[in-house]
């Protein structure tokens, strides 16, 4: 029924320009593998509603394409397999949440036996209380709603889901049902669109990410490539003359991608340091004395040879960690990063994604 | 669609419009049933002449067509006002979209449902109104009348509706509600001033009412069907078979057949003496249907 193709979503410079002139989303390329948990992350009126309009129909893109399991947008066959909860969850209140669930169903051609099984079966997957069933949805609380929202987003068993926000009206036991049921539905295999504001929500349940501001991809992977790749280690020297960096780079050959260094007394407040203090080095602690240098390695696991071919060059080596950042200071750079208006009129995809190192060139 | 639609009735009972509406209606058919009773008493002691009998009940029933056919007309533009504008606010409408249905379907299925519980309301109404009048006038000609209205009556709310729900796809809910009320107003002053122009042989004036009449068909379909009443009865009365009202029915105010121009005279503007032109009930259903398909196209680009 639906070809075989490795992405779910994928978009190809799909814009949108709402009739007051402005700009919804911007030219957005952006891949979802199947399978894959992705959360789209951005500051409120990123565009990040906009995007998913789009790709449940509500919108009809202004410029741009995109496909969804292998077929443009509005396939019939491919809304099938498609649930949407959306950001206004209301429901029509006049109904009770059973008839909504077989309403919804009727909607996806479901009818007798099988349509009593899905109504059932969605139910009870969101945690709501069987003798709201049979009660008006006007009588619900919001979060109740928004459970139901998310029973008729389920409905059918879909294979790629939208959830616009689905966690916001939700209680602290909600939160982490909803993460437990992302942990089923990609046990599953299924593919899931979620946008959100709660960072450590997208931290723990999401593959791959990506963050947008102004309708544009500014940063985009898969998470744990983002936050730590073993990659980016932080290394404090007492000295680091030009000669010893030459000799250090020398041992290291093709290991070394690159590094900055950093005088001392300008900290970051970087996750490693903040390692380092913990384990007792004064120096890190007080943030004096000692040089931070950034390395920025080709390959994960080449942290010990980092360490050697610094002590060989001479380096006196005060200590040495893997640098992590969370999701969250990953977010708050990528958005208060300044946006260059040239880069944007030339290139309007999105941006690679940056490198995790901190304090890479540019600063001040 | 038929999904929809029944979405549609559901809403309506649970919302209580069904009742509401129905309600109204007993209301409005036994006000009629009690005056028409009451003023049949009064007069027939005072004069006693069966063509007056005659006059009151098709004035009677005439008038009360006319509201019946406002009312319909009002509770479809109240009822179906935001069908779509409405529901696209409240965020109902959106997971309905992502479905696998067609737009155009949504907007059919709206039709369908409000469709036929206000043709229904239409009918039930306007029949309800005939067979109490014509009861007053004896057996006999029911079926002629009940026939004279049907099609007008069915027509209107399917008219007033299409229009309704194509503004509820373009526009706000209250810029829909100000902007069908306008429409309506306009035939409705259209469609008296034509009666008024052809009772006073005013052809200017006569002419810009037929007109308006055309801009929302609905007050046209009314004075189609006024006029065909009239006919019918009138022509019943010259032919001596006004039911049991005897032969004496057959004589106007001077004593000579009365013919159906006298009866029309006689009523004033309710007397539909402005004819509507032969093919206005097909022009009305060709208007709701090319406004339904407007309101269908219309919402394939709605952004929502
Ligand atoms: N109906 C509309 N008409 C005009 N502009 C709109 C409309 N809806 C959204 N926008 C604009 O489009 C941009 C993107 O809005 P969007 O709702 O997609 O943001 P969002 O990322 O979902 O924000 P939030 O986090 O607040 O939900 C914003 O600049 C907003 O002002
Ligand atoms: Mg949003």
């Amino acid at each position: 029924m639906i070809e075989a193709s490795e992405w779910a979503v994928r978009t190809e410079n799909l814009s949108y320009r709402y009739p007051n002139g402005r700009l919804g989303c911007q030219g957005l390329n952006l891949t979802i593998g199947r399978g894959r948990v992705f959360g789209l992350l951005g500051p409120n009126g990123a565009g990040k509603s906009t995007l998913v309009k789009m790709l449940t129909g509500l919108l009809r893109p202004t410029a741009g394409r995109a496909w969804i399991f292998g077929r443009p947008l509005g396939d019939r066959q491919v809304r099938r397999r498609m649930g949407f909860l959306p950001e206004l969850f209301r429901q029509p209140d006049w109904l009770t949440g059973l008839e909504l669930l077989r309403f919804h169903g009727a909607l996806l051609g479901l009818s007798g036996r099988d349509l009593a099984q899905h109504v059932e079966e969605a139910w009870n997957r969101v945690g709501l209380p069987e003798e709201a069933s049979r009660r008006r949805i006007g009588t619900y609380s919001k979060g109740m709603q928004q459970r139901l929202g998310l029973a008729v987003a389920l409905l059918g068993d879909p294979d790629l889901l939208f959830l616009d926000e689905p966690t916001s009206a939700l209680d602290p036991v909600g939160r982490r049902d909803v993460r437990v049921l992302l942990g089923q539905l990609r046990e599953a295999g299924k593919t899931v669109f979620l946008n959100s504001h709660l960072i450590s929500e997208v931290e723990r349940t999401c593959d791959e990410i990506a963050i947008i501001r102004g309708g544009r991809v500014v940063l985009s992977g898969p998470v744990a490539a983002l936050e730590g790749d073993g990659r980016h280690v932080l290394a404090l020297v007492r000295e680091f003359p030009p000669r010893v960096q030459a000799r250090a780079a020398e041992l290291l050959g093709p290991l070394l991608d690159h590094w900055t260094v950093e005088a001392p007394g300008s900290g970051t407040g970087s996750s490693a340091e903040a390692g380092l203090a913990y384990w007792g080095n004064e120096d890190a602690r007080m943030g004096g004395g000692l040089i931070r240098v950034h390395a920025v390695l080709r390959e994960p696991g080449a942290t010990p040879a980092l360490a050697r071919a610094l002590v060989a060059a001479g380096a006196a080596l005060h200590g040495l960690a893997e640098e992590r950042r969370s999701l969250e200071e990953i977010f708050m750079q990528a958005v208060n990063a300044p946006v260059f208006p040239e880069a944007e009129a030339q290139h309007a995809g999105g941006s690679p994604a940056g490198h995790g190192g901190s304090g890479e060139g540019g600063r001040p | 669609m038929w999904v929809m639609a029944r979405f549609v009735w559901r809403e309506a009972w649970r919302r209580r419009l069904v009742p509401a509406a129905l309600i109204l209606a007993v209301v409005y058919v036994s006000l009629f049933r009690l005056g028409l009773d009451h003023l049949l008493q009064r007069t027939a002691e005072g004069l006693g002449r069966p063509f007056v009998r005659l006059y009151l009940v098709a004035f009677m029933l005439v008038f009360a067509l006319y509201g019946a056919s406002l009312m319909v007309s009002v509770v479809t533009i109240l009822a179906s006002v935001g069908a779509i504008s409405g529901e696209i606010d409240s965020g109902i409408l959106q997971p309905i979209v992502a479905r696998p249905v067609r737009r155009w379907e949504i907007v059919g299925g709206k039709y369908l449902g409000y469709g036929a519980l206000l043709v229904l309301l239409s009918l039930t109404m306007a029949w309800s109104l005939v067979v109490i009048g014509m009861d007053r006038l004896g057996p006999g000609f029911w079926g002629q009348v009940l026939w004279d209205v049907t099609p007008s009556f069915a027509l209107t709310p399917l008219v007033v509706l299409a229009v309704t729900l194509l503004g509820s796809v373009l526009l706000p809910t209250l810029g829909n509600g100000i902007a069908v009320f306008g429409l309506f107003s306009v035939a409705f002053i259209g469609g008296a001033m034509g009666q008024i122009g052809a009772m006073v042989q005013n052809r200017w004036v006569y002419q810009i009412g037929r007109l308006s009449t055309f801009v929302l068909p609905s007050d046209g379909l009314y004075w189609a069907a006024a006029r065909r009443v009239v006919e019918t009865l009138s022509e019943a009365a010259a032919s001596g078979g006004a039911g049991g009202v005897g032969p004496g029915a057959a004589l106007g105010p001077q004593g000579r057949p009365m013919s159906g121009y006298d009866l029309s005279q006689m009523m004033g503007p309710f007397g539909a003496s402005a004819p509507q032109p032969p093919w206005f009930l097909a022009y009305a259903a060709a208007f709701a249907g090319v406004v339904l398909l407007l309101a269908m196209l219309a919402m394939e680009r709605r952004r929502l």
